[in-house]
């Protein structure tokens, strides 16, 4: 058959003909026609189509009550699916699998027998789901070991696999031949420190605080290497519940008014898999959570060119995560910390103890009134929408109640020398770097509003060319807290203890606002235009061009509450020399207690900085596409955009206002005295900020251009292949920071997550074969087998994302946070045959020397990761049995081609004395295939 | 759980209605338009020469069903109306219209005249909010169609026009995300399944009707479900002898409604007997001696 592009032709000629019959045929044709009209209204009568049939019962007679819906469940089961292969390569066995995902849905009138019949007046709709899973978990992971957790380093190696030496804190003396003009090095050491003999720390130098801690580490039991490292592989399982339900009512009031109403709701856990199975696991808490949704919509016809709908939505989110509790702390004998969990343990190299946040409770509720007004008038079509949220986040959240211990090298290492010392030495001496001890004094009731009156204008200026602008006027109001319990460092307010600006103020006190930014209004015009060039209907060139601003965002988390809650913080005075304290004597309690609101309450702490500037983020964004029907029903479209922003929320990693400047490395090891690098911050009083990743601080800019071809058949094949080209570059977005905070051009570059180039394919197929189709139409038995199947899929390649090179070791005394590495001129990062073995060439990149920058990129231009790709199937047989109900089983298989994707390659670049032995190669590969099975009743 | 799921099924499953046979079906077939004589064509079924009991050409009565289904955005809708009433306004006097809304269920907005007025004056009328219709008017309208068409001499044709999305229906065929904190939920990878076996039954109840069915959507989407969901619509539509055209723009909306109608002003209308024993799905030959007809070929026996 062919489609609605039928000829003209045929058109003119049967219009002719149909109005120009003889007399006598019109005449037969306008009788017949007639009791075809009268017959008509006798069968919309009989089949309940009408609005005037004749009551019955009190009720009008209408259309048997129909209601529709299915059943379905889902099984996913280790058995059928392929052996990851990351688990192959580590010589285990599957993860362990178990989930049912079950539920039905039912929808149709509302009808209550004999109290209320809701036919084509109220109408329901009612889903369930539930999932039942309990699935492995698998990590490789590198923890001490065993020799180790008795002081015995004598087989602990470097990345090169040499020898890695461990210093006795104790022995540190100053060098008397120490040229302080050399800078320091192995032959001009600043300090001397002897080495354990053998390596090997004595017992009795053990701290009984970290040896009691150290207990808490599994044994290794694994060999993946190299080196001793990855020794750990967890193998854990996860269990997750969840239960979930949706139901929505709509009543039409006449033919003017129309309320609908939906509620939904879903319960469940989840339970972590545990690295450890004791109370020292890192591994993510047990979540407990709660999300409600309730919205009531009414939409009114004023005329049929004049709809106005306004709605009221309510959302409430809420989640609970907790930790095994106990006395943990005593029991290893660590005193001055108050909480009830594992203290949280950080180590260089190793995976650590405890966590972070180990107890939390947050709860965000939203409340969204919006109202639309949609009309015409004349070749216009207007909307004029007004919107109003308010939000809460209600929350508690201790970050470290137990305290946060950091062990770095520095402390059992040569001073000023690489490649020496271990953070599992420094914690066997009880010597941690830094240590911090959150004090809670109540949660947070953080509030905030915003929203937006918007004019909207689609017109269509001649047939064939439409545009529309907007014009959309959004105000956003900064966060609040219920108590006013706020507080931020304001660069302005002068700070009493050191007499240099920058000191801690509180929401509402001291002439301070509720809220430290002020409420933003800002403009945001839009435009979009169609146009089908030449008054062809089968091409259509689209334009649009639009600027938006973000408004400010409600964190979850106590961030900016400094003061009415305490962040205790100790911190070495030279990570090589002194520890923050010793774990034996415990942790001193606070100088003040909580709340503590004097201005230099956050001074010699990591201190809370909210961006008062009040700049929001912006995108600028425009984009142009060229869509064209072909022959053949396919459909090309070639596009292209380009998109721009500013302001852009960052965090700590992309903003640091009282970053020293990198001219300063020439002071050298000068730079590990905290009093003496504390002179050359901007603020001297602080540490450094947390902003939460809420500075508005960044740019990107993103180009693309995409082809698309589409194909869809009669035959029952729908299909479609995307290609995609992109860049995106920006200033901030890591992966490990900025080098340099003064020198923000030197930070543009390649985002990390940019793929150039993603390929993609869809397609969905009803086999030609049974019942109705070309092949195999079979009448008998076997149609039950043949008929009914249908194939859908998935495939996609993305090109790999930049690699971003890092070098080993950061001698820089703090000054630089994210060390990059040199390019060596004149050697190719590139290599030939490009393999496993070597991805890249390590050799044009060098180490920085001690107290230098490297001259990198942040993200390296033309070098690439593995490119990932994943072919997801799904099979299904559909089983009719009459016209409504139906079996449908469905296998689905996704990665079906059980293609391994390579891990990224080894980017860690090493010293020429301790050069990275895997720099640039690539350690195994991870997937698998998985299969889902399902079966579905509907009716 | 799973058991009484289990039982649930085959409880509900074992209820399946017997097949019915009619008399007689209507094949709807085009020819081009230099060419003449398709009621001199002879008709197969199965292979087996079958009675022509009546044939129809574009000079006899014509009663066309239009069904609205419009829910979104006021410009396609307004679009639609207008190129609607244009197309209505210039129909030849052999052909009368009724109009029908899809929305909460299929029922009458005018009854069919050869006043086009009434017609238009409904469709610009009817209500355009709610929920989208047009999956649950398809199987009525054309049951009225079939019904109207048995007990007179006239073509029939059911035309809709819709701007749903796949998204707006009460019913729910998107699978939507319950419980949000399932991050390994696999089911929703492919969500089209739904649509494809909610599209593909009507596609089967559809080719137990005799009216050839045409479908006019105002906005092409591009999204997964809604790429399913059109192709389910073209689909049901090619089992009645019909088709569904998909507009990309607002200009193409004007050509495609007349298109449609280009279509059913055209089409011939051949009534064959059935002969017994038909198995429930079976084929048609037309054939008519040089001419080289477009037509239905497929059927399948209606249900109860």
């Amino acid at each position: 058959m062919r489609g609605f592009e039928a000829p003209r032709l045929v058109f003119s000629a049967v219009l002719a003909a149909s109005l120009c019959p003889g007399a006598g045929a019109q005449q037969d044709a306008q009788a017949e026609l007639r009791r075809a009209a009268e017959e008509f209204k006798v069968q919309s009568r009989n089949l309940g189509l009408r609005q005037d049939a004749p009551r019955r019962g009190g009720r009008a007679r209408s259309a048997p009550v129909q209601f529709h819906g299915r059943l379905t469940h889902n099984l996913r089961n280790d058995a059928l699916d392929a052996t990851p292969h990351d688990v192959n390569q580590r010589g285990g066995d599957k993860n362990i699998l178990r989930r049912n995902q079950f539920g039905f849905n039912v929808s149709g009138p509302l009808v209550i027998p004999k109290l209320y019949d809701g036919a084509r007046r109220t109408f329901f709709s009612v889903s369930y789901e539930g999932v039942r899973e309990k699935i492995g978990r698998s990590y490789l992971r590198t923890i001490p070991i065993v020799p180790e957790r008795t002081g015995d380093f004598s087989q602990t190696v470097d990345a090169a696999g040499d020898p890695l030496r461990i210093f006795d804190p104790a022995t540190t003396r100053p060098n008397p031949l120490y040229n302080p003009s050399a800078g320091v090095s192995a032959s001009n050491l600043q300090f001397l420190r002897g080495q354990f003999p053998g390596n090997r720390m004595p017992v009795s130098r053990l701290d009984p605080v970290a040896a009691r801690m150290a207990e808490y580490y599994p044994l290794p039991n694994s060999d993946a290497g190299p080196f001793f490292r990855n020794n750990l592989f967890v193998f854990a399982p996860e269990v997750n519940t969840a239960d979930g339900m949706i139901l929505k009512v709509d009543h039409n009031f006449r033919q003017k008014q129309r309320l609908a109403v939906t509620g939904s709701f879903t319960n469940g856990i989840e339970a972590a898999a545990r690295f450890y199975n004791n109370p020292a696991n890192p591994g993510s808490p047990d979540r407990d959570y709660a999300n409600r949704r309730i919205s009531t919509e009414h939409v009114y016809t004023l005329s049929p060119q004049t709809i106005n709908t306004f709605s009221i939505e309510a959302s409430s989110n809420i989640s609970d995560t907790s930790v095994e509790q106990g006395d943990f702390a005593a029991q290893i004998g660590l005193n001055g910390v108050p909480g009830g969990s594992f203290p949280f343990v950080l180590i260089d190299r190793y995976l650590g103890l405890g966590r972070s946040n180990p107890i939390a409770r947050h709860a965000r509720h939203a409340f969204v009134t919006t109202n639309g007004l949609a009309l015409r008038k004349g070749k216009h079509n207007l909307r004029l929408t007004a919107q109003f949220v308010r939000s809460q986040v209600n929350t508690s959240l201790p970050q470290y109640p137990t305290g946060y211990f950091r062990f770095t090298s520095g402390l059992t290492s040569l001073p000023g020398i690489v490649n020496t010392g271990h953070g599992f030495a420094s914690m066997l001496m009880g010597m941690p770097q830094y240590v911090e001890v959150s004090y809670v004094g109540a949660p947070s009731y953080f509030r905030g509003s915003r929203g937006f009156a918007a004019l909207g204008d689609n017109w269509e200026i001649r047939p064939g060319l439409n545009v529309s602008f907007g014009l959309n006027l959004e105000f956003s109001g900064p966060r609040t807290d219920r108590y006013n319990r706020m507080s931020t460092v304001d660069f302005n307010a002068p700070n009493p203890a050191s007499s240099r600006p920058g000191a801690l103020i509180f929401a509402g006190l001291n002439g301070a606002g509720r809220a430290f930014q002020p409420v933003q209004t800002r403009w945001q015009p839009g435009f979009n235009m169609a146009w089908n060039p030449g008054g062809n209907r089968k091409a259509v060139l689209r334009y649009s061009i639009g600027l938006g601003f973000q408004g400010y965002p409600m964190p979850s988390g106590q961030w900016g509450t400094q003061g009415f809650n305490g962040y205790a913080t100790y911190f070495s005075q030279n990570p090589q020399l002194d520890p923050a304290l010793i774990l034996a004597t415990g942790v001193p309690a606070p100088a003040y207690p909580i709340p503590d609101l004097r201005p230099d309450a956050a001074n010699q702490t990591s201190a809370d900085l909210n961006d008062m500037s009040g700049a929001l983020p912006r995108n600028i964004s425009s984009g142009l596409s060229y869509e064209r029907e072909l022959p053949f029903s396919i459909v090309l479209t070639a596009s292209a955009s380009i998109s721009s922003g500013r302001n852009v929320y960052v965090g700590n990693n992309a903003v640091n206002p009282n970053a020293v400047h990198p001219d300063n490395l020439h002071y050298r090891d000068l730079l590990n005295d905290e009093s003496f690098i504390r002179e050359l911050r901007p603020f001297p009083q602080y540490l450094r900020f947390d902003t939460n990743g809420l500075w508005a601080g960044g740019r990107f800019r993103r180009t693309a251009a995409a082809i698309r071809v589409e194909k869809r058949t009669s035959q029952g094949l729908a299909l479609s292949a995307n290609a995609e080209f992109s860049r995106q570059f920006d200033d901030y977005s890591g992966p490990y920071g900025k080098q340099d905070f003064f020198n923000r051009r030197n930070e543009w570059s390649l985002t990390p997550w940019n793929n150039p180039i993603r390929l993609s394919l869809s397609y969905m197929y009803e086999l030609p074969v049974g019942i109705g189709k070309n092949w195999f139409s079979y009448q008998d038995w076997r149609r039950w087998i043949i008929s009914g199947w249908s194939v859908s899929g998935m495939s996609s390649i993305s090109s790999g994302e930049p690699i971003a090179l890092h070098p080993m070791f950061n001698n820089t005394g703090g000054v630089i946070q994210a060390l990059r590495v040199n390019t060596v001129d004149g050697v190719d990062p590139h290599v030939r045959n490009q393999s496993p073995e070597l991805w890249f060439n390590p050799d044009a990149f060098s180490h920085p020397a001690d107290f230098t920058l490297g001259s990198g990129p942040r993200t390296h231009s033309t070098l690439r990761n593995p490119s990932t790709q994943s072919n997801d199937l799904s099979f299904a047989k559909r089983v009719s049995i009459d016209q409504e109900r139906a079996f449908e089983f469905t296998a689905s298989a996704f990665n079906f081609v059980n293609l391994g994707i390579w891990n990224d390659p080894d980017n860690n670049i090493g010293t020429a004395d301790s050069p990275n032995v895997n720099a640039g190669r690539i350690i195994g590969s991870r997937g698998g295939r998985v299969i889902q099975l399902g079966l579905r009743f509907s009716f | 759980m799973p058991r009484l799921l289990i039982a649930a099924i085959l409880a509900t499953a074992l209820h399946a209605a017997p097949p019915e046979i009619s008399g007689f079906r209507r094949i709807s077939a085009w020819i081009a338009a230099s060419e003449s004589g398709l009621c001199s064509a002879s008709v197969k079924v199965e292979g087996k020469p079958s009675e022509v009991l009546q044939c129809l050409s574009p000079r006899d009565g014509l009663l066309l069903f239009t069904v609205t289904d419009l829910t979104g955005d006021l410009t396609l809708i307004n679009e639609a109306r207008d190129a609607l009433a244009a197309e209505l306004g210039k129909l030849p006097a052999n052909t009368w219209t009724a109009a029908l809304s899809a929305q909460d269920g299929l029922h009458v907005l005018s009854d069919p005249s050869g006043d086009s007025a009434a017609a238009i004056a409904a469709i610009r009328g009817a209500r355009t909010t709610g929920a989208a219709g047009l999956l649950d008017a398809m199987e009525p309208a054309s049951r009225l169609a079939t019904s109207v068409l048995a007990k007179s001499k006239v073509r029939i044709a059911v035309l809709h026009i819709t701007d749903s999305n796949i998204y707006d229906y009460r019913e729910d065929y998107t699978n939507p995300v319950i419980n949000y904190s399932d991050s390994r939920d696999l089911s929703r990878r492919f969500p089209d399944a739904l649509i494809r076996e909610r599209t593909a039954k009507l596609a089967s109840s559809l080719a137990g009707y005799d009216a050839p069915v045409f479908v006019v959507h105002l906005a092409y989407l591009r999204d997964r479900l809604n790429e399913a969901y059109q192709l389910g619509l073209r689909q049901a539509t090619e089992a009645t002898g019909g088709s569904a055209v998909f507009c990309r723009s607002q200009a193409e909306i004007p050509s495609a409604i007349g298109g449609a109608m280009a279509r059913i002003l055209a089409h011939y209308a051949i009534d064959f007997s059935l002969p017994k024993d038909l198995p429930r799905q079976f084929t048609i030959e037309l054939a008519s001696p040089g001419l080289s007809p477009e037509y239905r070929s497929r059927f399948s026996s209606r249900q109860k």
